[in-house]
């Protein structure tokens, strides 16, 4: 019998669920930045829009970084007054012998003063975390070590799973979007009544009514308020995102830290200290929850191969993204002198001639690669979930399908419904013309990738399960692992076009050429390397049906 | 209980009560009854939270349950005292105040400094399982309570 494995030991969709949440941002910036420009250069149209977007994308992800290097000021302060934990004792002594299970060195440990407070949470920096206590945790101590402990467990989870970065890391970028969103939408607003009112004042000084002014600028105003409606027809959008998938993101590292708490000192004293079953809150109320409801997280402690299940809400939310991520590289167009033929090749060439050039791929390539982790990740976890979860396998199929029917409706509707082309609209209602007659190209195009998603991804999952429950007698030969790499290499770049541009006899020189491959080899990096690290650990599943500790546990045999 | 002395009796008997029926409450009890009759903050979700808290203090529920008691044996006492004149009777309330925590600090060990016939004793115990349902105590702590009571009221 080998080591002892539990699904948080797995790979989790920590990193991959961050990367999601920084596209959006960067999209959000580029997006907005590129259609408002109010800091940068107020010229909106081709490079120097390329080069807003860009400007926006670097200045929304700084400030989200300066979020996230004072996060701790305020953090500790969430309970208002606190101190640090004495040393020696007892609360600290519980807490050690928790650290020492789960191989984390000791955190800062603070305690409020409040003893109905029987929360805590975890934030800090790599090199100085910290767990703020409720004073009632002492209380709790006293009349149930055994909730103490789950509780504080969940809170060092959260520390050993590496949720305490990411997340105020991706909260960080979430408020900087958010608030670069309302700044461009305070300038239009603001924009739309300075204009009106020194319309006004010339009119007036002029000595004309107010009502002949109106009649005058009515068709201004109706085409600036239709613009402002649009606008915050665009803002919503982005804001439903941006925190669809950043709550969801919480969630998720909570299920994950409830699993730490409850591989430690299993699932029943979580459950007792989660208490009992608590009326179902409105679903507005659980979109914003930062915690799953009682009931969901207890059902995840029961069965955590639920995490790893392909839900049409998580794929859903995937395949959004990269529909608009497929939107935003149809603003390539806007370079002058790229067609549409030779968008890739052209813009290669200034990318490699001019610094602006070259920060706007760096900064494309820097939003394209988190799909492309998300997606192999998710590929890894609905391995895991074929292999972990019980029901029949055509129930599993059947959910599969469902989850990758989403994928494909969503990047569609990502692809056509997104607020990139929906500013592009306002500015040029004639592009909603351009969209509605390019329908059978977008068509064409979601297709082709639904057909490599509908093979790939069951492919794809099933061809991990099979080396993760191959023996090691009979590992995957070289051969397999070349053409794994080499066939999800090629879809990459066959959607990205590189291999098109390549074989297009106008393309001028192959140093281009060779970057573009450069560039698809990029992208499909993490998938290969992922693929390598899940074969190196050659495990074997096997679900163990009761156990006085965690039903759920998984042992590995060595093989 | 408006008076500041019941208060102050009622007090007592629910530190009494929490530390004999949950006593790793007791050493918490001031501060739990302080806490708790301050507003209640509005619970936030807070990112890495644990994100849920008990609402389970016993300390709460015995000190309404303590002020239920006092007033059964105030309501017992009652046609003893309305037959004095005010001042004879305000001073033998002082007096049976004093008697009552000296038996409340004896963690009811001493007698009872008052008779109570079995039929209030048993109307006591009825307002009190009432009151401790009502503060949402469950089956074997309300079952405690009146053991408990029974026995003090009883000796």
């Amino acid at each position: 019998m080998g080591a002892i494995v539990d699904p948080s030991q797995l790979p989790s969709a920590t990193r991959a669920r961050f990367a999601v949440l920084f596209t959006i941002v960067s999209l959000l910036a580029f997006g907005v930045g590129e259609e408002a420009a109010p800091f940068f250069n107020r010229d909106q149209t081709g490079t120097n829009a390329l080069y807003n977007g860009a400007l926006s994308m670097l200045a929304v992800l700084g400030a989200g970084t300066l979020y996230y290097l004072f996060h701790s000021l305020v953090r500790s302060r969430s309970f208002g007054k606190c101190q640090t934990l004495e040393r020696g004792d007892a609360l600290e002594s519980a807490i050690l012998e928790i650290c020492k299970r789960f191989s984390l060195n000791p955190p800062v440990l603070l305690v409020d003063n409040d003893i109905r407070n029987y929360d805590a949470i975890a934030f800090g920096f790599p090199w100085r975390k910290v767990i703020l206590m409720g004073r009632g945790l002492r209380l709790l101590y006293r009349k149930s070590p055994q909730e103490f402990n789950a509780r504080l467990a969940h809170e060092l989870g959260h520390i050993r799973n590496g949720d305490i970065a990411t997340t105020f890391l991706a909260e960080g970028l979430v408020v900087a979007g958010l608030t670069f969103l309302t700044l461009f939408y305070l300038h239009e607003l603001l924009s739309f009544v300075a204009t009106l009112v020194n319309g006004w004042h010339q009119w007036s000084a002029a000595g004309d009514s107010f009502v002949r002014f109106l009649a005058d600028w009515a068709f201004w105003i109706s085409r600036a308020v239709v613009a402002m409606l649009g606008n915050t027809l665009i803002a919503g959008l982005w804001a439903l995102v941006l925190l669809s998938e950043h709550r969801s993101f919480l969630r998720l590292r909570e299920f994950y830290a409830d699993i730490a708490s409850a591989r430690a000192f299993g699932p029943k004293a979580l459950k007792e200290t989660l208490g009992g079953d608590q009326p179902n809150p409105p679903w507005y109320a659980r979109f914003l929850a930062a915690h799953p409801t009682v009931q969901w997280r207890k059902s995840v402690i029961d069965r955590p191969a639920l995490l790893y299940e392909p839900t049409v809400a998580r794929l859903a939310r995937l395949g959004y993204v990269v529909g608009m991520l497929i939107a935003v590289f149809g603003t390539i167009h806007d370079l002058p002198d790229v067609d549409a033929r030779g968008s890739m090749v052209v813009f290669l060439k200034l990318a490699f001639t001019t610094i602006p050039g070259a920060i706007i791929l760096v900064i494309l390539m820097t939003v394209t690669l988190p799909p492309a982790i998300a997606i192999g990740s998710l590929v890894f976890r609905t391995a895991a979930w074929i292999e972990l979860d019980q029901r029949p396998f055509t129930e599993k199929a059947l959910k599969c399908l469902k989850a990758v029917a989403a994928l494909v409706a969503t990047i569609w509707c990502g692809l056509l419904i997104n607020p990139i082309n929906l500013a592009q609209i306002i500015r040029n209602p004639s592009f909603a013309v351009t969209r509605i007659v390019d329908w059978r190209a977008d068509a064409a195009l979601v297709l082709i990738t639904a057909l490599q998603l509908v093979v790939a991804l069951p492919l794809g999952s099933l061809i991990i399960r099979r080396l993760l429950t191959a023996p090691k007698e009979t590992p995957p030969r070289t051969t397999t692992w070349f053409f794994l790499g080499v066939s999800f290499y090629l879809s990459i770049a066959y959607i990205g076009g590189g291999f098109g541009e390549l074989l297009d006899p106008s393309v001028p020189d192959w140093l281009t050429g060779i970057v573009v491959l450069l560039y698809m080899f990029a992208l499909s990096s993490p998938w290969l390397l992922m693929c390598y690290l899940i074969a190196r650990r050659s495990l074997k599943f096997e679900l163990l049906p009761t156990s006085c500790l965690a039903p759920w546990v998984c042992y590995t045999q060595k093989l | 209980m408006a008076n500041p002395a019941d208060d102050e009796l009622a007090l007592e008997f629910g530190r009494v009560l929490t530390e004999q029926i949950s006593p790793d409450e007791g050493p918490f009890y001031d501060e739990l009854i302080t806490a708790y009759r301050s507003p209640i903050p509005a619970r936030r979700d807070r990112t890495l939270a644990f994100g849920v808290s008990p609402d389970s203090v016993l300390a709460l529920a015995l000190l309404e349950v303590g002020k239920v008691v006092l007033q059964g044996i105030w309501s017992v006492l009652q046609p003893m005292l309305s037959g004095l004149v005010h001042d004879s009777a305000d001073a033998l309330r002082a007096e049976l105040s004093e008697k009552l925590k000296d038996w409340i600090k004896s963690k009811f060990k001493k007698p009872i400094p008052v008779t109570i016939k079995p039929d209030d004793v048993q109307n006591i115990l009825t307002s009190v399982r009432e009151a401790a349902a009502r503060q949402g105590m469950n089956e074997s702590q309300i079952a405690e309570v009146t053991k408990t009571l029974t026995q003090a009221l009883a000796s």
